[in-house]
């Protein structure tokens, strides 16, 4: 018996072609999907960020912050929480500055917890041409020492120190990653960029202060 | 060690091929031809006189080829050139390239004298870059004290040691005055910088223990991080402990964290009275996640960057 001729040929071929224009979709949707996968392991549980300016509060989920104040500095050391003394306690302190290998930058801010106490907050400062500095440890003072508390709704006023060669600062940014315990895995972070950048930046490094006190913590009324 | 599974290529054997007898265009065997040439008595000179000889009486044998070169050449030869062309210099194509030695004997006597002193050359010039000697050797680099070390994550130079009780943890301690400097873009805590470190006292009855690392401009604090870029003056402190010559094995849990861990620092002031100069390596450096922790962190990679000898100074 004599096998009957394909009666639609124009359609099977219009069926392959659809084959393969799936098949092609179908791929490059996974291929997609890959790309959207996060490879490092490190980074898959790396704290969650947002990103705003200092002129505005940033939302970072589990905190908000705002930063107040910008200052340089040749030298810093811890302002007394002591108010016996008044001002000869904090010439003390100013005989124990510490002279910076460049420059010190003071970030002052306002730090909100959300929904839960949080206790530590780790503070860092990229300068915007691919360098990232840590915050000193030098200052006792500096936010995130022992003892600060970050009460949901309550906002903690305090600074962060940095100290850097004042070349590397192209447009500065600070990263606060605020969080409690050991575990900073998925906790909330935010860059803040400190809109300072060219002649202005310039200014700011070339009149740093001689000397600058950095205050302790302290609550703030909300 | 790499051990690549050992393969025999057959290249321009001279042995009966397995690919058959290929006919030359004139009815003999090339191989033939390879035979006879090695077994013909006549030298090589002789035997490129006897072509010559000849192509010669070919050419005058040829009517016209005397009278105007280039129009008409003898073509084909025939009389006393239907046999000598056979195949004494075919290229043997079936074997493939061979080295190209000159037939002659002056053209190998020339290769010779012009080789000899390439390959003399040759000779000096790996005496002088250290010969064919272990290439460990080389990697063992001494650095002099004052000068800088270098690897992936920081430049270090190391100045001076010395060695005494230590005033804060009781016991006794290595100190080494050193700039550091890191050649990353992000601050790196000064505890990653532990393992890139090693001491060697030249005695198995001594060990450095966990360095940590003071900063000179300010004598009271210690290093938290490094910062980039940033040359830091630091003193590097080690605290020494008694090391068991016999005993190599790896504690147990019990013996690393028992009662012995909260322990009295051990007296090593009669080892020290022994030695007087300590070794330190600078090893290479690596980023890379360890063993239970995701975090990628800074470890050394087991190479040496660089071997400070510093004399010890006793105090």
């Amino acid at each position: 018996m004599r096998a009957a001729p394909d009666p639609r040929p124009a359609r099977r071929r219009s069926g392959r072609a659809s084959t393969v224009l799936a098949s092609a979709v179908l791929l490059a949707l996974l291929l997609g999907a890959q790309a959207l996968r996060i490879h490092d392991d490190e980074d898959r549980t790396a704290p969650i960020e947002a990103s705003g300016a200092a002129s505005e509060p940033v939302d970072a989920r589990s905190f908000t912050v705002e930063v107040v104040d910008v200052a340089f500095a040749r030298s810093v050391y811890d302002e007394s929480g002591f108010s016996f003394g008044g001002d000869e306690a904090d010439a003390g302190a100013a005989d124990g500055a510490v002279e910076a290998n460049g420059v010190w930058v003071v970030v002052t801010a306002d730090i909100t917890a959300a929904e839960r106490t949080l206790e530590r907050v780790e503070a860092e400062l990229e300068t915007g041409e691919g360098t990232t500095y840590g915050s000193s440890g030098v200052s006792m003072n500096a936010l995130g020492s022992i003892g600060d508390a970050f009460s949901p709704g309550i906002p903690r006023r305090g600074a962060v120190v940095f100290e850097l060669p004042p070349e590397r600062l192209a447009s500065p940014s600070v990263r606060f990653n605020v969080f409690s315990g050991l575990d900073r895995r998925l906790s909330g972070s935010a860059l803040v960029d400190l809109e300072l950048s060219g002649s202005e930046l310039k200014k700011a490094v070339d009149g740093a202060e001689e000397a600058v006190a950095v205050p302790q913590s302290e609550i703030r009324k909300a | 060690m790499f051990v690549r599974p050992f393969t025999v290529r057959r290249r321009g054997t001279r042995g009966p091929s397995s690919r058959g007898c290929r006919m030359s265009p004139n009815g003999s065997n090339p191989r033939e031809a390879v035979f006879r040439s090695a077994f013909n008595p006549l030298s090589g000179r002789e035997r490129a006189r006897g072509a010559v000889r000849r192509l010669l009486g070919a050419v005058r044998a040829a009517p016209g080829a005397v009278s105007s070169f280039g129009r008409s050449f003898p073509s084909p030869p025939l009389g006393p050139l239907s046999f000598p062309f056979v195949a004494h210099h075919l290229p043997d194509l079936d074997d493939g390239p061979d080295l190209p030695l000159p037939r002659t004997v002056r053209g190998r006597v020339l290769l010779a004298a012009a080789g000899a002193p390439v390959i003399a050359l040759l000779l000096v010039a790996l005496w002088l870059t250290g010969g064919l000697d272990d290439a460990k050797a080389v990697q063992f680099k001494t650095a002099e004290p004052g000068k800088a070390v270098q690897n992936k994550l920081l430049k270090a130079t190391l100045h001076e040691a010395s060695v005494g009780a230590d005033p804060d943890l009781g016991g006794y301690r290595l100190e080494v005055r050193a700039e550091l400097e890191s050649l990353a873009d992000e601050p790196v805590p000064a505890s990653q910088l532990n393992t890139l470190f090693k001491v060697d006292f030249g005695r198995k009855d001594l060990k450095a223990e966990t360095m940590r690392v003071r900063l000179v401009r300010l004598p009271d604090t210690e290093l938290g991080d490094l910062q980039p870029k940033m040359p830091e003056e630091v003193v590097l402190v080690w605290t020494l402990a008694e090391g068991d010559p016999a005993d190599d094995k790896i504690k147990t849990a019990e013996e690393t964290f028992g009662e012995d861990f909260l322990a009295e620092p051990d007296d090593v002031s009669a080892q020290l009275a022994e030695v007087d100069k300590a070794e330190i390596t600078v090893t290479g450096a690596k980023f890379e996640p360890g063993f239970t922790d995701p975090a990628k962190r800074w470890w050394t990679d087991d190479k040496t960057a660089g071997v400070y000898t510093l004399p010890l100074e006793k105090g």
